[in-house]
């Protein structure tokens, strides 16, 4: 998931928000990689997900995953038969 | 009531001290009766950042055990007489005072002062426990780096299941030529995988290696830490003061190259 060119404050940043993420809930890193992983694997079954810029974090305050899954594209053009509600 | 305010970070070596005895110093500036206490037992260090290690006569442990008055323990700032420094014993370990006996410590320090100031030694052993034990405000100092926003994630942590009423960030060293490279992580960054109340950020400053040189906290002074330090001392008295542009004054020319920069 990472990049070589990609500037050192982001990959600073996304490996704090895994770290901290799993050190929030005390289960392993490896464990909410698999996590993630699983998550866009299970989305992508229905539409195509930009993988790299998957994000899930945990907030505490409401114990609530928040996760963002961008698409590649718009959903019509990605999957057709599916109607999107707007 | 006075505000007991807890300074601390996690990490050692983030600028606790430093941070603890500008914003003392801040504080006093603007007319408060402020003591600045050093909880870092067998390591102490506020004394030499503030430039007062000559006159310690009496410490904090000496006040605890009774082996002194408060008033004999606690030294007046050369360069402001609202502020006070009550030092560390070097001589005993962490273990030598307990959580019960630095609130009663808090609870006398109160009746004088409108700021008491606690530096947290690093860590989260029983020197961090005693040092919260008796603030009702705590002061998260980091830096952007991953191992000091982790270990101040973790202080976070420990200081909400310790039902802290009001948890703010201050984040250290902030270097703007490398955020704008995309090399350090932004005041935005930080404040984002953190989730705490932004207190302010201090840029990295030659100025603050300096005055700690010389014992001499720039708080107020003219230099860009110094007006940062200035302005977390406002907010922290309730103003509404906006985070300083690190980039400002730099001069004309580091103006002018800036702007072709964008």
């Amino acid at each position: 998931m990472r990049f070589p060119g990609r500037r050192s404050s982001m990959v600073a940043k996304d490996r704090l928000k895994l770290l901290l993420t799993s050190e929030r809930l005390s289960c392993t890193p490896q464990m909410m990689t698999m996590l993630q992983n699983d998550v866009v694997h299970a989305v992508n079954k229905y539409f195509a997900v930009k993988e790299k810029n998957v994000e899930i974090r945990y907030l505490k305050d409401s114990a609530t995953f928040l996760a963002r899954i961008p698409l590649q594209s718009d959903i019509e053009d990605s999957s057709p038969g599916i109607s999107w509600w707007r | 009531m006075s505000e007991i305010i807890v300074v601390t970070s996690g990490k050692g070596g983030v600028g606790k001290t430093t941070v603890t005895a500008n914003i003392g110093l801040g504080l006093a500036r603007l007319n408060k009766k402020v003591v600045v206490v050093d909880t870092d037992i067998g390591l102490r260090n506020l004394d030499v950042v503030l430039g007062l290690e000559n006159r310690i006569v009496y410490n904090l442990i000496d006040v605890i055990e009774g082996s002194c008055r408060m008033k004999q323990a606690l030294i007046r700032d050369k360069q402001c007489d609202n502020l006070f420094l009550l030092p560390s014993a070097q001589t005993k370990d962490k273990t030598a005072i307990t959580p019960e006996q630095m609130i009663k410590l808090t609870e006398d320090l109160s009746e004088e002062f409108d700021y008491i100031l606690l530096d947290c030694p690093a860590g989260i052993e029983q020197g961090f426990k005693n040092a919260i034990a008796g603030a009702n405000r705590a002061i998260v100092v980091t830096t952007p780096e991953v191992s000091a926003i982790r270990d101040a994630d973790r202080i976070i942590g420990l200081l909400q299941a310790n039902e802290m009423p009001e948890i703010r960030l201050v984040i250290n060293r902030l270097r703007m030529d490398m955020i704008k490279r995309g090399e350090m992580m932004s005041v935005e960054d930080v404040t984002e995988i953190l989730a705490v109340d932004l207190l302010g950020a201090i840029p990295d400053d030659e100025a603050v290696v300096i005055a700690t040189n010389q014992g001499e906290p720039l708080c107020g002074k003219d230099s860009l830490s110094g007006k940062a330090f200035e302005n977390i001392c406002r907010r922290i008295l309730g103003e509404e003061v906006p985070l300083l542009d690190f980039t400002a004054k730099k001069g004309v020319f580091k103006r002018l190259s800036g702007i072709f920069r964008k």
